[in-house]
């Protein structure tokens, strides 16, 4: 089932949260929209479930308008961050309870109950209260009674949040099992970035009433719109630092230009203040001090085993890289980040709007 | 020697109890305890005893015991038709008493959890009664009931019917009564009732409204399960408070008319304090108290297996 929405606003008494958001989902879609808490994501979801009505704007499934639609009459199912079974009804019970109002025959019924326990493996546990579950099983059950119905569109509200970090990369790899296994519409909505990463087909980045990125997990990664999706996308948060641009193509970090520190500009760049954005693994040290370098002070360092993120300060700006491999290096001392060379690893956002600057419409000059 | 050894074990072992004693004297506990358990046993322990010694005994007017009587009292009342009378009106006014606050109570807070504007009036409006003397609340109603400038009466006359003074006759003062009794214990059922509804997470009638299931459906299938514990709680509660209604009675009815509304807890006080027949009121009160703890004790044993517990 594909589902469009047009312009859709909502607002509550004093608050607006969402404004003119306009997106199409396509069948069969794993879609997940993102964003911090009070984005507005999780009133989008239960908008497109009907739970929670538009002030404007209209949804449309399968090109059928369902803006005013009551849930049931939408033809879809839904999984709660919080399981929300019925504690003294079992396993089995949960599950029939979102489908024992359809007009199917008793053994049709069971027949699906038995299919969605199976496909979340929980068979040996249908007489099972849900209180004598781990919440990983809960969600499971939970999973169960939202495929049960068979709807073509089932959606989730953050459904791993409530579980350990161990458990949850486990869930998220059986949701995107189920959901290839069935092929049904799925809108997933959370607030962590890997599971979005992770998981989607597309995202949908939401913030501040407003869409600021839909695309590809690697689009939204490698060419974010604004630093909004820049900072969100990603572990640890891109760096973005201003920069100040001469005639001579080169920078220097700060809002003044600053000759001492100045750093040639790998490619052609306007002169002017942009912000500059860098992922913590392209701002990796250079072993002996080059042309091309920003010198930073260490200020902190965190080994993660992999991994090593070294936290420094470069002319007071806070700069974070991240390093492939075990590195040793001891807060205080002096080192030379080098600057990407190739011109994909620098991310140039409008001094202003913060909005990205495209290639070849960078006017950032003044 | 062999004695002198004996005499100092003695003397350690006294010692040692001693010490006991004042152990217990220095735990913190004892004196926490000490004003409830003196206030307990001054009012509710001796009075017990003391009730319990007297239903055994002929009284004489100032309420002495004086002549011990074995069961007689208890048989006087059971071959005393009033009394048996007074059983069962107490029955049939306790259970319509409680079934009563108990559905309209649920209907209020059903409808305090509607999403309304001004809702906080309305819940301080429904639970209101808690803040509201028995005493004030009955001569608020008597005059409500009077018949000749009543505003029930004068509504009644308002639209044409005939003037009833639902007062004298017996039918109607057990209505005036139980309708008293229920608003009152309407507040704190209501109360208790609303937080139990508010309790119930709004994602389970979620999944119910996507998966199709009717309001009906839900407050049945999801509603009630989900606050038996606090149903069954309330239930037992104002069973015993019915059994234990009395201001009302007093002040509206005093008994009357016929007897009528001459309930258990009521005719005690009569008994003892009017007719000071206290012999008779003791075992009066002893037999309202195993009544008590019977019914409280089958609805332990029969209901509680229906409630789920989270």
């Amino acid at each position: 089932m594909s589902i469009r929405l047009t312009n859709v606003s909502k607002g509550f008494e004093h608050t607006q949260v969402l404004s003119d958001i306009s997106v199409t989902i396509a069948p069969g879609e794993f879609f997940v929209m993102v964003g911090p808490s009070g984005s507005g994501k999780s009133t989008l979801l239960r908008i497109i479930a009907g739970l929670t009505s538009v002030t404007a704007g209209q949804i449309y499934f399968d090109e059928r308008e369902v803006t005013a639609l009551p849930p049931k009459e939408r033809n879809l199912s839904m999984v709660f961050q919080n399981y929300a079974l019925l504690p003294f009804m079992n396993v089995a019970q949960n599950v029939r309870f979102g489908l024992d109002n359809q007009q199917l025959s008793a053994n049709e019924k069971n027949k699906r109950v038995d299919w969605a326990l199976d496909l979340v493996h929980l068979s040996g546990l249908r007489d099972r209260k849900p209180k004598a579950l781990s919440g990983g099983q809960q969600q499971r059950v939970s999973l169960a009674r939202a495929l049960a119905a068979k709807t073509p569109l089932v959606l989730m509200d953050e459904p791993l949040s409530n579980l350990d970090a161990q458990l949850r990369a486990e869930m998220r790899a059986e949701i995107i099992r189920l959901h290839r296994e069935i092929g049904m519409t799925l809108i997933y909505v959370t607030h962590d970035q890997v599971e979005a990463m992770t998981m989607g087909d597309r995202i949908l980045v939401l913030d501040a009433e407003q869409i600021q990125q839909l695309g590809t997990p690697l689009e939204l990664y490698n060419h974010p719109a604004n630093e909004f999706v820049a900072k969100f996308i990603g572990t640890p948060e891109m760096n973005i630092v201003p920069i100040t641009v001469n005639e001579h193509n080169q920078f220097s970090l700060g809002t003044e230009f600053a000759a001492q520190q100045a750093v040639p500009v790998p490619f052609a760049l306007p002169a002017g203040h942009y912000h500059l954005g860098i992922r913590p693994e392209q701002l990796v040290p250079l072993a002996a001090a080059g042309t091309a370098a920003l010198p930073a002070t260490v200020a902190d360092v965190q080994q993660l085993g992999n991994d090593t993120l070294i936290f420094s300060d470069c002319n007071g700006q806070q700069l974070v890289s991240r390093i492939p491999q075990q590195f040793e290096v001891a807060v205080g001392s002096r080192l030379q980040l080098a600057v990407p060379p190739q011109k994909g690893a620098w991310h140039l956002f409008d001094a202003q709007t913060g909005a990205a600057i495209k290639e070849g419409v960078a006017d950032g000059g003044r | 020697m062999e004695a002198d050894k004996t005499l100092k074990r003695t003397v350690a072992a006294s010692q040692q109890t001693v010490r006991a004693h004042l152990r217990i004297v220095r735990q913190p506990a004892v004196w926490f305890l000490l004003p409830s358990v003196l206030i307990l046993c001054v009012f509710v322990f001796y009075p017990m005893g003391k009730t319990i010694y007297n239903s055994f005994f002929a009284a004489n007017v100032r309420g002495e015991a004086v002549k011990f009587v074995g069961w007689a009292n208890y048989r006087t009342l059971f071959k005393d038709p009033l009394f048996l009378k007074s059983l069962s009106e107490t029955f049939v006014f306790v259970l319509v008493f409680a079934v009563l606050t108990l559905l309209i109570g649920i209907v209020l807070a059903r409808l305090a959890t509607l999403k309304l504007r001004r809702m906080k009036v309305f819940r301080t409006a429904f639970a209101g009664t808690m803040g509201t003397s028995a005493a004030a609340a009955a001569i608020l109603w008597l005059f409500l009931f009077n018949p000749s400038v009543g505003m029930v009466h004068l509504m009644l006359k308002a639209i044409g019917l005939p003037n009833v003074n639902l007062l004298v006759t017996p039918l109607g003062a057990q209505i005036v009564v139980i309708l008293t009794s229920v608003w009152m214990a309407l507040g704190f059922a209501f109360l208790i009732l609303l937080s139990a509804f508010q309790n119930v997470a709004p994602e389970y009638y979620e999944v119910a409204a996507i998966a199709g299931w009717s309001d009906w459906q839900q407050t049945l299938k999801i509603t009630v399960p989900m606050i038996s514990p606090t149903l069954f709680f309330l239930f037992v509660i104002e069973v015993i408070d019915g059994f234990k209604m009395f201001a009302q009675i007093d002040l509206i009815t005093g008994g009357g008319p016929d007897n009528a509304t001459n309930f258990l807890a009521y005719k005690i006080y009569l008994d003892a304090f009017v007719f000071h027949h206290v012999g008779i009121a003791s075992a009066e009160s002893v037999i309202l108290t195993v009544l008590i703890i019977f019914v409280t004790w089958i609805q332990f044993h029969y209901t509680e297996r229906k409630v789920y517990y989270a």
